[in-house]
C-alpha cells in the first residue's frame, strides 16, 4: 500500500516517534482505571492468609475441637470392644432370663450382625447373612443365650409354630436331629418335644457354639450341603416367615431350595 | 551522608526533576507515617505517565491499564521500603517497568494490538499537516496504518530496547534516569538506544524519508 501511495513527503523516524507520543486514551478512560484502582487498592488492605497460616490454623483448631472429640471417640470404642469381649463367657449361666441376660441380649444383638442383604451376582437369590463380632480373645465362652438372642441369630426359628406341624413328617424328621442335648433349636424343640410352652431347653448354646452348631446340623462341613440338609434347612426358613408350616408352602412360597450354605470364621450365609 | 546523597540525585537529574523529586519525597513520607490518602496524590501525578510507558511497551491498552495499576499497588504495599535513596518516579517507573517485563515474559506468545487513538487525529503535530497523501485513503486512514506499523516494528524490537526507546525518545527520560530505571550504564542505553532505532528504521523503510 505504501509503495503505491503518491506520498509528496515520507516521515522520518522522529516524525513517527512524535506520532507515537501522541496516542492517548480517552478521558472516560481514566475514571475506569481510578475506580479499579481504588478497587485493587482496597484489595490490597485486607491482609491474606498464606498457604501455610491457613495450615497452622486448620492444625490449631483441630486440637481445639477435633482431639477432644476423637479422644472420646477411642474411649467409646473401647467401651465397646471389651463388651463385646466380655459376652463370650461360659455356658455355665441361668437359663432363667434375669436382667443380667437381658443386658446381654441387646449387646449380643449389636454384636452378632443380623442381615438380609441381597445378592451382587443375582439378585434373585436373597442371602440370610448371619454375622458375628470379631473375637478380640480366643477361648470358650461362659454364658448362655437366651431364647430371644437364639431367635435373633437364627431369625428363621422366631415365629416357628412346632405344635402345629407335630404330626408333619417333617417337623417329625426336623425334630430327630435336633432331640439331642446340644443343637440351636434346642429351646424350640424343647417346648415342641414336651409341648410346654416354658420348657427350659438341656443345652443353653453360646453364641460361638451356636454358630458351629448350626454348621454341623445343617451339614456344612463342606460348602456345598447335600439334598436333605437343603430340604430341612429351606423348612426352617419357610417357617420363620408365616404362621403355617407344611410342605405346599415350601413348594408354592419357597419353590428354590437352599442353594448353597457358606460358613467362614465369623460368617454364614444361606441363599434359596 | 546525606549530602552525598543530594550530590547523587542533583547529577543525574535535572533541576525541575528534582523539585519534583522532593514534592514527591514530602508525599511519601506522609504515606509512610500512615496518611495512606495522601498516596492518590502520586496516582493522579504519575498514572498518565506511568500508563504511558507501560502501554508503548505492551501495545495493549488493557494490559497497560493493568499494569499500571498494578505497579501502583505493588508501590503502595512497599512504600514503607522506600528510603530516598533514589527519587520516587524512578522508584515508582522501576516497578512499572519490571512489572511489565514480568507479564510480557509470560505472555510472550499472546501479544496483541489494542491502539489509543492519535490524540485529536494528530492536529498538534506538525508534520501531519505539511504531509499529503492520496486523497481516495485520507490522511486519517494513513495516521492509522502508520500508527500500526510503528507499533508492529516497536512490538519487534526486544523488551530492553523497547523500554529505551520508550523512556528516551516518548517519555523524554535522560540517559543518566534511564540508566537508573533499568538498572544498567548510561552507555548500555546509548549503545540499546542506537540499535533500537536502527532497528525501527529498517523495518519503517518504506514510510521513511
Amino acid at each position: 500500500m505504501a509503495e503505491h501511495r503518491p506520498q509528496i513527503s515520507k516521515p522520518t523516524l522522529e516524525n513517527l516517534l512524535e506520532l507515537k507520543r501522541h496516542e492517548r486514551p480517552p478521558e472516560a478512560f481514566w475514571n475506569a482505571f481510578d475506580s479499579r484502582l481504588r478497587e485493587k487498592q482496597l484489595a490490597a488492605l485486607i491482609p491474606v492468609e498464606s498457604g501455610w497460616s491457613r495450615w497452622y490454623l486448620g492444625i490449631g483448631r483441630f486440637a481445639k475441637f477435633g482431639l477432644p472429640m476423637a479422644a472420646a471417640a477411642a474411649v467409646v470404642v473401647g467401651i465397646v470392644s471389651f463388651n463385646r469381649q466380655s459376652l463370650n463367657i461360659s455356658p455355665s449361666a441361668s437359663p432363667d432370663r434375669s436382667v443380667e441376660n437381658r443386658d446381654l441380649t441387646s449387646a449380643s444383638a449389636s454384636a452378632a450382625d443380623m442381615a438380609e442383604v441381597a445378592d451382587p451376582v443375582d439378585s434373585g437369590i436373597r442371602t440370610v447373612v448371619i454375622e458375628a463380632a470379631p473375637q478380640i480373645a480366643e477361648g470358650p465362652s461362659n454364658k448362655a443365650m437366651d431364647a430371644e438372642q437364639i431367635a435373633r441369630t437364627l431369625p428363621w426359628l422366631a415365629n416357628v409354630d412346632f405344635k402345629r406341624d407335630s404330626k408333619n413328617e417333617s417337623g417329625i424328621n426336623l425334630v430327630e436331629p435336633l432331640n439331642v442335648d446340644r443343637g440351636p433349636t434346642a429351646l424350640a424343640m424343647a417346648s415342641f418335644e414336651n409341648n410346654k410352652p416354658n420348657a427350659q431347653p438341656v443345652w443353653a448354646p453360646t453364641e460361638q457354639n451356636l454358630r458351629q452348631a448350626v454348621a454341623s446340623e445343617i451339614g456344612i462341613s463342606s460348602p456345598v450341603v447335600d439334598k436333605s440338609n437343603r430340604a430341612w434347612m429351606t423348612r426352617l426358613v419357610a417357617g420363620n416367615s408365616g404362621s403355617s408350616f407344611s410342605d405346599s408352602r415350601i413348594e408354592s412360597e419357597y419353590p428354590r431350595e437352599l442353594t448353597r450354605v457358606g460358613l467362614t470364621s465369623s460368617t454364614l450365609s444361606i441363599k434359596f | 551522608m546525606d549530602l552525598i546523597k543530594t550530590f547523587g540525585r542533583t547529577v543525574t537529574a535535572s533541576p525541575e526533576r528534582q523539585a519534583e523529586a522532593d514534592v514527591d519525597l514530602e508525599i511519601v513520607r506522609k504515606v509512610q507515617a500512615g496518611e495512606v490518602a495522601a498516596f492518590d496524590a502520586l496516582v493522579k501525578k504519575y498514572r498518565e505517565r506511568i500508563y504511558s510507558v507501560v502501554y508503548h511497551l505492551t501495545s495493549n491498552r488493557d494490559d497497560a491499564a493493568d499494569l499500571a495499576q498494578d505497579a501502583f499497588i505493588k508501590a503502595f504495599q512497599s512504600i514503607n521500603r522506600f528510603k530516598g535513596q533514589s527519587s520516587f518516579f524512578t522508584w515508582l517507573y522501576r516497578i512499572a517497568v519490571n512489572t511489565t517485563y514480568t507479564h510480557l515474559r509470560k505472555s510472550r506468545l499472546r501479544s496483541f494490538f489494542s491502539l489509543d487513538d492519535v490524540k485529536e487525529g494528530g492536529e498538534g503535530v506538525e508534520w501531519l499537516k505539511e504531509l499529503s497523501v492520496e486523497p481516495s485513503i485520507g490522511k486519517a486512514a494513513y495516521i492509522k496504518e502508520i500508527q500500526e506499523k510503528l507499533n508492529e516494528a516497536f512490538q519487534k524490537l526486544s523488551i530492553k530496547h523497547r523500554t529505551v526507546v520508550t523512556l528516551f525518545e516518548i517519555e523524554g527520560f535522560s540517559h543518566t534516569e534511564i540508566a537508573e530505571i533499568v538498572g544498567c550504564s548510561e552507555g548500555t542505553v546509548r549503545s540499546r538506544l542506537h540499535y533500537a532505532k536502527q532497528q525501527l528504521q529498517s523495518d519503517l523503510k518504506a514510510y521513511l524519508k
